[in-house]
């Protein structure tokens, strides 16, 4: 039986690895036509008005690969893709693939620290607004949340820096010091940027965290620890808490393709060098190689971080352990 | 189970039993919703014939004004006046919003129709195809289409409507499928009714309220997503107004002048919550009173 | 002094469609060493009586409760909700009717064990653990120390039940609960645990409140048997004489219906006519009434209170069973 049950597994996995190198594929496919979405020729919004010589134009082109047929074009871009090498900014010269892991580490900062704080303050939420005793605070969480929900990411970090930054100074308004040169710097530099990130992040998952210890609350075995003489926290925390978690799990994973869009816009604000800044610059500046690379790197992240949790959502959850297993 | 004395007795939910289900009532904060979305459309449909003062009117002289009688939210860098504004960015918003949802919500109830009574292949195909959109993370898709394409109202709307199909796909497919077992529609596919007829006259009425429960909140995010673009300034170009913009140009002067972004970004902030709130409360109802 | 004396018990609950009455004006005392066992059908209001009496519903707010409840000497009602979570383990405990949904699915079993412990008695995590095992050894659970690492639904449900009394027994109670502990086991199981039940509570001199529908397992176990309708004692006394010659007709009925091996095959069993009480609609009257066949006219306008019959026992009823012979088709009451 537990064989049986192990290779339904294995079957569940590789179709589910097949399904996701599909998406993949028509991922890059749709990446690539974006270039073909520029109406008329890149080159003419690329260059300057004045350089607009049918050499340039001819140079532009073959950088593009442009002068190539569609699929011949798509296919050599992402035979480079794979081997790491997604062109080079038109800008500055530089190869996006560079460019891109270069600045990787600022967004992936932000959005751990996004991530940890709207866990953590998600919990503090949900314990909170399920206490029903206590009124005030359990109507002031529920405000919070459905204010953070409609309150867009970026209309909340011009509010945290008017406070923060402006009127009392605590924090900078812009600008990213490095780990390497200074923890106390760093943080500082992140906190407002992540705050902006974690707090519609924790709203949503408060949501979530709420309703499902609602449910489990009112399960029989909850009833059963308080007959037991327990303390409401312990009741609360250690048996009530873990099987309301586990949705957030695949939650947690869906977000990170929130994040990162958010991230374009709170890098910009706060002038974090990370990839999204890079991306919007680069809308900026027509820089459309660029543009092409960070989505491209973006979108198959998120598609393989969605499977990865899915593959750890199966494996750990007791339930699915426990449905194969029951006697 | 006889009498409700023994399911209180195990079912109870002790210390942390709501007192009463709150299910039943019509909540203040939806009148509050409905009030505020009432006077932005009409404020914004009718703008024109308002006795408000021209958005695009340059005056230097006033410049950063705070909030006066003359200027009820106060004026910009160039003097223009920010009520006026407000509302001419209202339109925009929701021009941009509901254009951009009702397409979603016509494509992508029509492929998840079509996917969810066809099956097979087609079903496969359709729900690859949205699977597709789905990965790429929402503002990153509308950020490329945009910037690609060109920024302009179509180009917004055209990206913003692209993100939303699948949502509205996902959502009729499900209750296609489960409808598509029901006895009604089985009895129709026997007495020969063309395909496209049951679709639309069986499975049709029952999808739309489901769907119609859902397009509130989706203009909300199709709002946020506008604002962001042109905060950004990739979304409407000047020199239509929107709010996204008229954020973007008051963050400068945010510590001396707050209204000029705060007027903006207050009106947005309200308009999506009240959205979100009429949203919140059609889909408890559908929930219930669901055909499934 | 009596170890439990309650008077006067009425809990209601406010729902949608009005006020019910669970319990209502009860009066229950109990010493050290003595099983009551409480027999009812489903609805009558046993299940909320002993959770009542625990004062499990203080915490909970939509339970209106009145009646005063002593506990050794203790006003349960004048308690905090701290003081009473220090009574729930180590003075009273309750094992629920349905050990697989009462265990955490998630937590191991041992763990369900030693948090008890180490929270009310203070005891160490290596004496939890090695007293955990003694317990589960106690209560008959083979191979005891595995067993402690292992989760709920790796036991059969006899084991799990055995493993809720265990969590019961842990801090040695005074008073112990079981509601309805062998309704969701088999039938042979069912034995194993009553023997179970009857062996701890010799050896540890409990005082137990013993819940079912079922006679026979109350017959078994216990000294004392009150029968509930409706939210209300309709007969009480001690065990043998309620058993033999009930007073109350729906007591009667409720014996007479208690499948018996002695009854010869194909013989119909006995049934109750008429349909269980609307608790959101009871009358002035007798709440048995509509389905009682010794009805007078007095029985629908005046509830009868609990007064001491011809057998000596307590039961409220205007028209009691005199004759022990018409109650019941076989003389042993006794399992």
């Amino acid at each position: 039986m537990a064989r049986r049950r192990e290779r339904k597994f294995g079957t569940l996995i590789w179709r589910r690895l097949v399904r996701m190198l599909i998406t993949i594929v028509l991922v890059v496919t749709l990446t690539y036509l974006l270039l073909d979405l520029i109406p008329g020729n890149p080159a003419y919004s690329m260059l300057p008005q004045d350089q607009l010589t049918p050499a340039n134009i001819a140079q532009v082109d073959h950088q593009l690969g442009l002068d190539k047929p569609f699929f011949a074009r798509m296919g050599l871009w992402a035979l480079h893709a794979l081997q790491g090498n997604l062109g080079v900014s038109y800008q500055n010269s530089q190869p996006v693939a560079s460019l891109i892991v270069s600045r990787l580490p600022v967004t992936l900062e932000l959005m751990i620290l996004a991530q940890l704080i709207g866990l953590v303050l998600a919990l503090a939420i949900a314990l909170v607004s399920v206490n029903q005793r206590r009124k005030v605070t359990s109507g002031f969480s529920t405000l919070f949340t459905v204010i953070s929900l409609s309150l867009p990411n970026f209309i909340l970090a011009l509010v945290l820096v008017l406070i923060f930054a402006v009127k009392l100074h605590w924090f900078p308004a812009t600008g990213f010091t490095p780990l390497s040169q200074s923890l106390s710097g760093n943080v500082s530099s992140m906190i407002l940027p992540s705050l902006a990130l974690g707090v519609g992040t924790a709203a949503v998952y408060a949501q979530v965290l709420s309703a499902e210890l609602s449910k489990t609350l009112q399960q029989d075995f909850v009833q059963f620890a308080i007959a037991k003489g327990l303390p409401r926290r312990t009741v609360l925390l250690r048996h009530a808490l873990r099987p309301s978690a586990l949705p957030l799990v695949t939650l947690a994973g869906l977000n990170v393709g929130i994040l990162l869009g958010g991230s374009f816009i709170i890098e910009t604000i706060f002038a974090l060098p990370g990839i999204g800044a890079l991306a919007v610059n680069a809308i900026y500046s027509k820089d459309y190689l660029v543009v092409q690379g960070v989505v491209l790197f973006v979108t198959v992240s998120y598609v393989l971080i969605n499977f990865a949790v899915d593959l750890l959502y199966s494996v750990v959850d007791p339930r699915v352990r426990r449905n194969a297993g029951a006697s | 189970m006889v009498g409700t004395g023994q399911e209180l007795a195990s079912g109870t939910g002790i210390v942390y039993a709501e007192a009463r289900p709150r299910s039943r009532r019509r909540p203040v904060t939806l009148y509050i919703a409905l009030a505020w979305l009432g006077v932005v459309i009409v404020a914004a449909v009718f703008a024109n014939v308002l006795p408000i003062q021209h958005p695009l009117a340059i005056n230097p002289a006033v410049s950063y004004q705070s909030p006066s009688a003359a200027h009820w939210f106060g004026t910009d860098q160039l003097g223009r006046d920010l009520f006026a504004r407000v509302i001419y960015g209202a339109r925009i918003s929701l021009i941009v919003g509901i254009t951009a949802t009702a397409l979603a919500a016509l494509a992508g109830a029509l492929l998840g129709l079509l996917g969810g009574y066809i099956q097979g292949t087609t079903d496969t195909t359709i729900m690859g195809l949205m699977d597709v959109l789905l990965a790429f993370p929402g503002i990153v898709l509308a950020l490329a289409l945009t910037s690609f394409l060109g920024a302009s109202v179509r180009n917004v709307i055209l990206a913003i409507s692209v993100l939303s199909v699948p949502v509205f796909a996902r959502l009729t497919r499900s209750v296609a499928l489960s409808l598509s077992q029901r006895e009604y529609v089985q009895v129709a596919k026997t007495l020969g009714t063309p395909a496209w007829r049951i679709i639309v006259f069986e499975l049709g009425p029952n999808v739309a309220s489901t769907v119609l429960a859902f397009v509130p909140v989706i203009v909300a995010v199709a709002i946020v997503i506008e604002g962001t673009l042109s905060f950004l300034g990739i979304g409407v170009p000047p020199p239509t107004v929107s709010w996204g913009s008229m954020i973007a140009q008051g963050q400068s002067v945010f510590a001396t002048a707050p209204y000029m972004s705060l007027m903006p970004a207050g009106a947005m902030f309200a308009t999506i919550l009240a959205l979100n709130t009429i949203g919140r409360f059609l889909n408890r109802r559908s929930d219930r009173g669901r055909v499934i | 002094m009596a170890l439990l004396s309650a008077a006067g018990v009425c809990t209601s609950f406010v729902t949608d469609r009005g006020l019910v009455r669970a319990v209502d004006d009860v009066h229950i005392e109990l010493d050290q060493g003595q099983v009551l066992g409480v027999v009812g059908e489903s609805g009558s209001g046993k299940s909320v009586l002993v959770r009542s009496i625990m004062g499990l519903y203080r915490l909970d707010s939509r339970a209106i409760r009145r009646g005063s409840i002593w506990f050794d000497g203790t006003d349960i009602a004048a308690l905090s909700a701290r003081q009473l979570r220090d009574l729930w383990g180590p003075q009273i405990a309750i094992v629920f009717q349905d050990p697989m949904s009462a265990l955490n699915p998630v937590m191991q079993i041992g763990r369900q064990i030693t948090e008890m412990l180490r929270h009310h008695l203070g005891v160490s995590r290596s004496a939890a653990a090695a007293r955990a095992v003694e317990l589960l050894d106690s209560v008959g659970v083979p191979d005891p120390a595995r067993r402690v690492r292992e989760y709920p639904h790796q036991l059969s449900g006899g084991l799990r039940q055995r493993v809720a009394i265990a969590i019961a027994l842990s801090c040695e109670p005074r008073l112990l609960i079981a509601d309805e502990p062998t309704t969701a086991l088999d039938v042979t199981i069912q034995a194993q645990i009553l023997r179970l039940l009857r062996d701890l509570q010799e050896r540890l001199h409990m005082a137990v409140i013993l819940v079912s529908h079922d006679f026979g397992v109350v017959g078994s176990l216990a000294d004392e048997v009150a029968v509930m309708y409706a939210g209300h004692i309709v007969e009480r006394g001690r065990a043998e004489q309620v058993i033999d010659r009930p007073a109350h007709p729906y007591a009667g009925a409720l014996i007479r219906s208690t499948p018996r091996l002695e009854v010869p095959p194909g013989e119909r069993l006995p049934t109750i006519g008429g349909r269980p009480p609307n608790l959101l609609a009871l009358g002035p009257g007798c709440p048995f009434e509509p389905r009682c066949d010794r009805r007078l006219p007095r029985c629908r306008d005046q509830r009868p209170e609990l007064t001491a019959g011809a057998g000596g026992h307590l039961s409220a009823c205007w028209n009691p069973i005199q004759d022990p012979q018409s109650a019941i088709t076989s003389p042993d009451g006794a399992q």
